[in-house]
């Protein structure tokens, strides 16, 4: 599965209302256990609820901190959504590089590997 | 070419396509990424060239590629040495693990004359001698010591200040060497001490069995005397008294000093450093308070926050490269051992920054009253009331006990960052270490949420920080480079 | 000073053996007469009976008119090879009057030729590869080592490529293992042979008490590498040669020849050798010899030393700090800077080794390595005396 670098959802599309705003993801690009990873790692700045997905759609709601501003919530799902591509890369590079990983691990420590030093 | 016997490159070019090997990456700033492999060998790449890279479109004639390809990001069908080199490189990193438990902690007593305000260790007055570490129990402690493979032992001495029972210490320092005659390690003996009660008597027996003496400098004598009061006396002034006889005996490196970091220091880090300068030494290290014993309970902990440390920082080590570049060989020591682990290929043994965590399988401590802890953090976090790193007992519990008790091994796994959210896909992954102490103080957790985590933003400001001078500038690089 | 070692000047003045032959160079006529079989009398002064018994007889031009009685293998020197004296090894061939110089006791860089064949073809070899058998170089060998003295500090073998030898290598250290075992033995090979574990083994297995190997990597890159040495594939072997080695604790130096195509990348390989190599016992980082195919891709390898002295300042660093003993071989101080003077070593073989007209009055003299015989065909335009 070829994943293109998508172009974040673009800010003006985005209603901030309530210290929410809301959005929906498409599994398509990205894949859930990205999503996921991302929310894990912007819990400091905002709190990503994840809806039930339809389809290929998944509902994301951004909570903010009482006291953000406008500028401030939008900025934060700006750099999500960046991460969130930098995030689908590991994965990419993960799924990739999951069998010699484990071949170099093996390697490693197989006892026909040692050096001698005088 | 002259000859038409010899091709030109054109004949050697690997085959088209490649794979990539495992690496890591975080964003570095505005422009560029750091990768790192599984060895901690790095590289910088802009975004575009990353993506091209796991889309296997990346040019093969370009740069990129070929620094890539040098540190085993990646390797095109014909290689088996990549794979090869990188499975020894990853087994030298690996095998310093097994070295074990080097560093030994002995708490010889709580009783301390000083009364410091960030004190991580409840500390009882002079007068209390029920505070004091047991014949019996140094005995079953020196069992241990030698009970690790280690080859390299290191024996610290530390209190409240430890030379408030320095008779313990003459007796754990001859006791371990008659012990060595059958073990025959390297061993090594340092007293973490106030030094105000460094007689001649006791140099003349540090001389004796080589002996280091460790210290606190805060800094100059205003900062250091307000933070640090002791009992009838002016503990600046006391300590660099100390340090001079000191080194008259022991030789001029015998004695090294630490700081500590309180609020009051947080403004006046050329100060500290200058004032390490003047007294002659060579190394400093930069340290951050820490979460445990009197700092939180004075809340001194809210008032400080890891920003304001990492701009300390920042400061700081400008002005120690500085100081070097004028001719003053002057080295920040956790920079150099963050540098030890990204340039050379067996990292460190550092306690504090391993990964699996150092606690119980490269330090452990002693503590007065028999018992025995994962780490000296650990023993400070029990002081405020929470147990879980405390390994056993020397009364009740056996070697094999205490290292493979559950308070040990669970910890150890548990919070190794390889496995951890976020630090398993971390690029600093391999230059970093688990804290398990600290994410329990702090997060009532060994693993911690590194989002909200004082030591995951810590280290990364570090690392970036110290990336950026080493790609970025030449004069700073050149002075870092001599420290590893 | 610059000695041959091979060619003619051999003037046979009395009946010859058929064929070649080797022996051992002594100046004693009263040496024991049992042992005279493989020895060959060296005469300097004219007169005198010629005590019976030697294999041949060499004698300085002007110390005899004829060979008397004595009727076999008597030969008169031409002036070049004055130098022959007490222990050396040659090998005198009759027929084509030709005398080979294979060992010389008084000097320290006596090295073997093992074969011409070799599966590198270097673009700056010095000793351009021939495919045909030459077998018959490691049989004399064979029968040269108990000729050599058992005093002799080091011994090189080179080629060609000595692991092309197979087992007839094994044979060969063991040969020098049994007659010379205080002689420390130097191989020079591009290791490709050891890529077979089985092959390091067996090497090591001889278990020599004092060998290293010495192995030319030029790149941290495969391609670049295989470009350097013209062979596809040489670098993978290399590396996996090298590591055998190692895993069968035999000792490996790295060999780095600087030249036009392989400067830039010197800091690259310096790394890459410091992080992934960094159990190699020795780093030799290398001038040009300009011989062989060097003289013949001149204009495209030469690269005056002046101009990569950031290069191999950034290298050396790289692999000291790293631990890695590291040397510069046959580059004179003159062209290298001052903080690189302590890793220069006097690497040049005496038998090749001169010092320009510039060098007159130097003060560095004693402690500089010099020049090749071969330098005259180009020179940086740093040579210079100091002062």
């Amino acid at each position: 599965m070829v994943r293109m670098e998508r172009e974040p959802e673009s800010a003006p599309h985005l209603a901030f209302q309530n210290g929410i705003i809301q959005t929906t993801i498409d599994l398509r690009s990205y894949r859930l256990t990205a999503v996921q990873k991302t929310a894990y790692r912007y819990a400091d700045r905002c709190t990503a609820i994840l809806g039930a997905s339809d389809q290929h759609l998944l509902p994301v709601t951004f909570l903010f901190p009482p006291s953000t501003v406008e500028s401030a919530a939008r900025e934060a799902v700006r750099q999500f959504f960046q991460e969130l591509l930098d995030q689908e890369l590991r994965e990419q590079i993960g799924s990739e590089t999951h069998a010699i990983r484990s071949l170099l691990l093996a390697h490693a420590f197989s006892k026909t590997d040692l050096i001698r030093r005088d | 070419m002259t000859t038409s016997a010899f091709r030109d490159r054109s004949a050697f070019r690997p085959p088209a396509g490649y794979q990539l090997l495992p690496f890591r990456f975080t964003r570095l700033d505005g422009t560029r990424y750091v990768l790192t492999n599984e060895v901690g060998e790095y590289l910088l790449l802009t975004r575009e060239d990353l993506v091209a890279l796991v889309g296997h479109t990346l040019e093969s004639n370009g740069q990129a590629y070929k620094e890539l390809q040098s540190r085993h990001f990646l390797f095109d069908g014909q290689s088996r040495s990549a794979l090869d080199l990188l499975a020894l490189k990853y087994r030298s990193r690996a095998e310093q693990v097994a070295s074990f438990t080097g560093l030994h902690i002995f708490v010889v007593t709580l009783r301390c004359d000083h009364s410091c305000d960030y004190c991580q260790v409840s500390r009882q007055t002079e007068n209390r001698a029920n505070f004091d570490m047991t014949r019996a129990h140094a005995d079953k402690a020196l069992e241990f010591v030698f009970r690790s493979p280690s080859r390299a032992i290191k024996i610290e001495f530390q209190g409240g200040e430890p030379l408030l029972n320095y008779d313990l210490i003459r007796y754990i320092v001859e006791r371990a060497l008659e012990l060595n005659r059958e073990h025959r390690r390297q061993l090594q003996f340092v007293i973490a001490s106030n030094l105000s009660r460094l007689s001649d008597e006791v140099l003349a027996f540090c001389s004796a069995h080589e002996i280091f003496l460790s210290t606190s400098i805060d800094g100059p004598e205003s900062l250091h005397d307000a933070q640090r009061p002791l009992r009838n006396g002016h503990s600046h002034r006391t300590t660099v008294e100390s340090i001079h006889r000191a080194r008259k005996v022991l030789g001029p490196d015998s004695v090294s000093a630490l700081m500590t970091t309180t609020q009051a220091s947080l403004g006046r880090v050329e100060e500290i450093i200058d004032e390490y300068v003047r007294l002659g030494f060579h190394g400093i290290f930069l340290r951050n308070i820490s979460p445990y014993g009197f700092a939180v309970r004075k809340s001194l902990l809210r008032r400080y926050n890891v920003h304001d440390w990492i701009e300390f920082y920042k400061r700081g080590l400008k002005h120690i490269l500085k100081i070097n570049q004028q001719g003053h060989a002057l080295r920040e020591e956790y920079t150099a051992l963050l540098l030890q682990k990204m340039l050379s290929p067996r990292g460190t043994s550092y306690v504090d920054l391993q990964s699996p965590a150092g606690i119980g399988i490269g330090g452990i401590v002693y503590n007065y009253d028999g018992a025995v802890y994962a780490s000296d953090e650990g023993r400070m976090l029990a002081e405020m009331g929470d147990h879980s790193f405390r390994l056993g007992h020397l009364d009740s519990d056996s070697y094999e006990a205490v290292m493979t008790s559950e308070s040990l091994l669970l910890p150890l796994l548990n919070s190794m960052p390889e496995g951890a959210p976020m630090c398993s896909d971390c690029a600093f992954l391999p230059y970093c270490g688990a804290d398990p102490v600290f994410h329990q103080a702090t997060q009532r957790d060994v693993v911690g949420h590194k989002s909200f985590s004082a030591f995951c933003t810590k280290q990364m400001a570090v690392l970036r920080h110290l990336i950026g001078l080493l790609e970025y500038d030449a004069e700073a690089r050149s002075t870092l480079l001599q420290w590893v | 000073m610059q000695i041959k070692l091979y060619g003619p000047g051999l003037r046979p003045i009395s009946a010859t053996s058929p064929g070649t032959f080797i022996g051992r160079l002594t100046e004693r006529p009263d040496f024991t007469e049992s042992g005279r079989g493989q020895e060959i009398l060296r005469i300097r002064q004219p007169g005198k009976e010629l005590p019976p018994g030697f294999r041949a007889y060499l004698f300085d031009q002007g110390t005899v008119e004829t060979a008397g009685s004595v009727a076999r293998d008597c030969y008169v020197l031409s002036p070049e090879w004055k130098y022959l004296a007490d222990g050396d090894v040659v090998r005198l061939d009759p027929m084509r009057r030709t005398l080979a110089t294979l060992y010389r006791r008084a000097s320290l860089s006596n090295s073997f030729l093992v074969t011409e064949r070799c599966d590198n073809y270097c673009l700056m070899c010095s000793q351009p590869p021939k495919s045909r058998n030459d077998s018959w170089l490691v049989d004399e060998l064979l029968e040269a080592i108990p000729l050599v003295s058992p005093a002799t500090r080091e011994l090189g073998i080179t080629g060609g490529e000595p692991g092309l030898l197979g087992e007839r290598l094994i044979q060969l250290l063991a040969t020098m293992k049994q007659y010379l075992p205080q002689t420390a033995v130097h191989i020079l090979s591009n290791g490709r042979s050891f890529a077979r574990l089985e092959f390091a083994q067996a090497l090591a297995n001889v278990r020599h008490p004092d060998l290293m190997l010495g192995i030319p990597l030029y790149s941290d890159l495969a391609e670049e590498h295989d470009f350097v040495v013209q062979a596809g594939g040489a670098f993978e072997e290399t590396i996996a040669g090298i590591l055998n080695l190692k895993r069968m604790g035999v000792r490996v130096e790295l060999r780095f020849v600087i030249h036009a195509h392989t400067h830039e990348r010197l800091p690259s390989f310096a790394r890459f050798v410091a992080r992934n190599l960094c159990f190699v016992d020795h780093v030799a980082l290398m001038g040009l010899e300009l011989v062989g195919f060097a003289k013949t891709n001149l204009n495209s390898l030469w690269i005056d030393p002046l101009d990569y002295q950031d290069e191999l300042t950034s290298a050396v660093v790289t692999l000291h700090r790293a631990g890695l003993r590291t040397s510069i071989y046959n580059h004179p101080l003159c062209v290298l800077p001052p903080v690189l003077h302590p890793f220069a070593r006097q690497s040049i073989s005496d038998w090749k080794n001169l010092y320009f007209e510039e060098c007159e009055g130097c003060s560095q003299r004693e402690a500089c390595g010099g020049f090749f015989a071969s330098a005259t065909v180009r020179r940086s335009r740093g040579i210079r005396a100091f002062a």
